[in-house]
């Protein structure tokens, strides 16, 4: 039963919460059993509330009995990458520099999550600091993935991942600075939105560099995700920099037609690295596309190296201004690689930086007539090479660690810089018997066409549906 | 501009404090910098500075789509 009621998604959990088919207490009791049977395995818990979240589900349940729904999400248990603040609890952003860090105030995408009736189960395990795509964590432990463990859980939203692929919640929020959501998405066979800039509120989350940073969650399912995204975007007073644009109806649009919808296929740079068995798994799905009547376009994309450099620029000037104080009076407490990441920043010159800054319209502006003149959506890999193995990827600070995080990241970190929208969907397995997926880039808050494509997709396949054997 | 050099940069570090870099790793950073820096030289070789921080919030909303 406690499978079943996991392996559900989270619209029709909450839906079957509304309906009272199931109580609140029966799914969050369900979450917290796997959770703590998985926990020895995947390590993706940094705090586990069980009591806390066990409380919140039987007050769900008497205000739905008293016929009180909050909202969309009631009942349905949560957990989150360990860096969204509540007010007076602990936030530890994977670190031991902020082991007993207590927020004095709320984070305005977390509230939302909670205001519409979500119950929060705990905070989850993600790389130091947001900083690192392995989910290799010195202080908290290693996080594994839960189609094989001794496999990356991706990062920096580790515990995200590993926690909704492995059916213990329903979803997470994340967060993305440089392919942060996307690349554990794609890791553990999960759909992860990294939002246009300024659609969703970044008030309230530790930052690691706040003119790239977005707030967005992982989900099994394409639906789920445009449930949370809908939930969370729009303007925040508390955030000036969120848009005042009015927020779509993400869920009412999945089911428009895709046939005649152009999908662009880059020609250069996104397959540069890309392994071949990633490469056919790409092909595969763009068949599904092509039988789904979307026009397949081969296009020319501005040279991304750019605004890879550009976003690593402005990534180590705004994380040093963060780090600073920490750097100089205890760099020992960072782990090797995350402190190596950052000290570039140290000796970047102010000018560059902003000069940096101020090429970011001109290079959106050029990507987005390049591409987006031709194609309504871009289709690229969401990782280039089959998910690597802990042990692989564990080299601290050392040779190859640049290569290897450039290579991670290769399609992903240049979209935090143009600000664009993109989001990450299963497509398959590689021979190592982990997930693969793919990643679909629209023009600025285009969330809602990259909805329907992903969800036209996923209502033909079922990638998503297939469930990691601990969790079966 | 001038290259940025493992000197410069281990001069910075004493400055810095924390952590200072081994002379082989100060090569590194000023590899690494150098590249970033050239890339960004070559982008913006020719073109103003047109120092308004509302551009880019503008430009997302000028060329949003559905």
């Amino acid at each position: 039963m406690s499978a079943e009621i996991l392996n559900a998604s989270l619209v029709e959990t909450a839906e079957a919460i509304r309906r009272k088919d199931l109580s609140s207490v029966e799914v969050v009791r369900a979450s917290i059993a796997r959770a703590e049977a998985l926990q020895p395995k995947l390590n993706c818990f940094i705090q586990l509330l069980g009591d806390e979240a066990l409380a919140d589900a039987e007050r769900a349940d008497a205000e739905l009995a008293r016929g009180k729904i909050r909202g969309p999400l009631h009942g349905v248990p949560l957990a989150h990458k360990d860096m969204y603040y509540r007010a007076g609890k602990r936030s530890t952003c994977g670190t031991k520099i902020r082991k007993d860090y207590i927020a004095d105030h709320d984070s305005t995408a977390l509230k939302r999550l909670l205001d519409a009736g979500s119950i929060y189960l705990g905070g989850l395990n993600m790389a130091e600091f947001a900083t690192g795509p392995t989910g290799h964590n010195e202080h908290w432990g290693d996080n594994h993935n839960p189609w094989n463990p001794d496999f990356i859980a991706g990062g920096s939203s580790s515990g995200t991942g590993s926690a909704v692929a492995a059916r213990i919640v329903y979803g997470g929020l994340g967060s993305d600075t440089g392919g942060s959501i996307r690349i554990p998405s794609s890791v553990n066979g999960l759909v992860g939105l990294k939002p246009t800039n300024g659609l969703v509120s970044r008030h309230g989350l530790m930052s690691l560099s706040h003119t790239m940073d977005t707030v967005g969650s992982l989900t099994r399912t394409v639906h789920d995700n445009a449930r949370l995204t809908g939930i969370m975007a729009g303007h925040d007073a508390l955030d000036p920099t969120t848009s005042h644009r009015a927020v779509p109806d993400y869920e009412a649009g999945l089911n428009a037609p895709v046939k005649g919808l152009r999908l662009g296929v880059p020609k250069n740079y996104f397959y540069d690295v890309t392994t071949p068995e990633v490469e056919k798994l790409q092909q595969d799905c763009l068949a599904v596309f092509r039988d789904l009547g979307v026009e397949i376009v081969e296009v020319d994309v501005p040279d991304m190296h750019v605004p890879t450099h550009m976003s690593n620029i402005v990534f180590v000037a705004e994380a040093v201004a963060i780090h600073e104080k920490w750097l100089r009076e205890r760099p020992e407490d960072y782990q090797a690689q995350v402190r190596s990441r950052y000290e570039p920043g140290i000796y970047m010159p102010a000018g560059k930086y902003l000069r940096a800054l101020d090429m970011r319209a001109k290079l959106l502006r050029d990507f987005t007539e390049t591409v987006f003149s031709k194609v309504d959506v871009l289709h690229t890999p969401g990782l280039s090479m089959p998910v690597p193995s802990l042990a692989d990827t564990d080299m601290a600070a050392g040779q190859g660690m640049p290569e290897m995080v450039a290579r991670l990241s290769w399609t992903t970190r240049s979209n935090n810089y143009l600000g664009i929208p993109s989001l990450a969907v299963p497509c398959g397995f590689t021979a190592n018997g982990l997930p693969a997926g793919f990643q679909l880039m629209g023009r600025p808050f285009s969330e809602a066409r990259l909805f329907q494509m992903g969800h036209a997709y996923q209502g033909v396949t079922d990638w998503h549906t297939r469930v990691p054997e601990m969790s079966a | 501009m001038a290259q940025i050099t493992k000197e410069l940069i281990l001069a910075q570090a004493r400055e810095f404090g924390g952590a200072v870099p081994t002379p082989e790793r100060a090569e590194e950073l000023a590899a690494t910098l150098n590249v970033l820096i050239g890339a960004l030289d070559e982008a913006s070789e020719g073109l103003p500075l047109e120092a308004e921080p509302s551009n880019m919030a503008r430009a997302l909303e000028e060329l949003a789509g559905d």
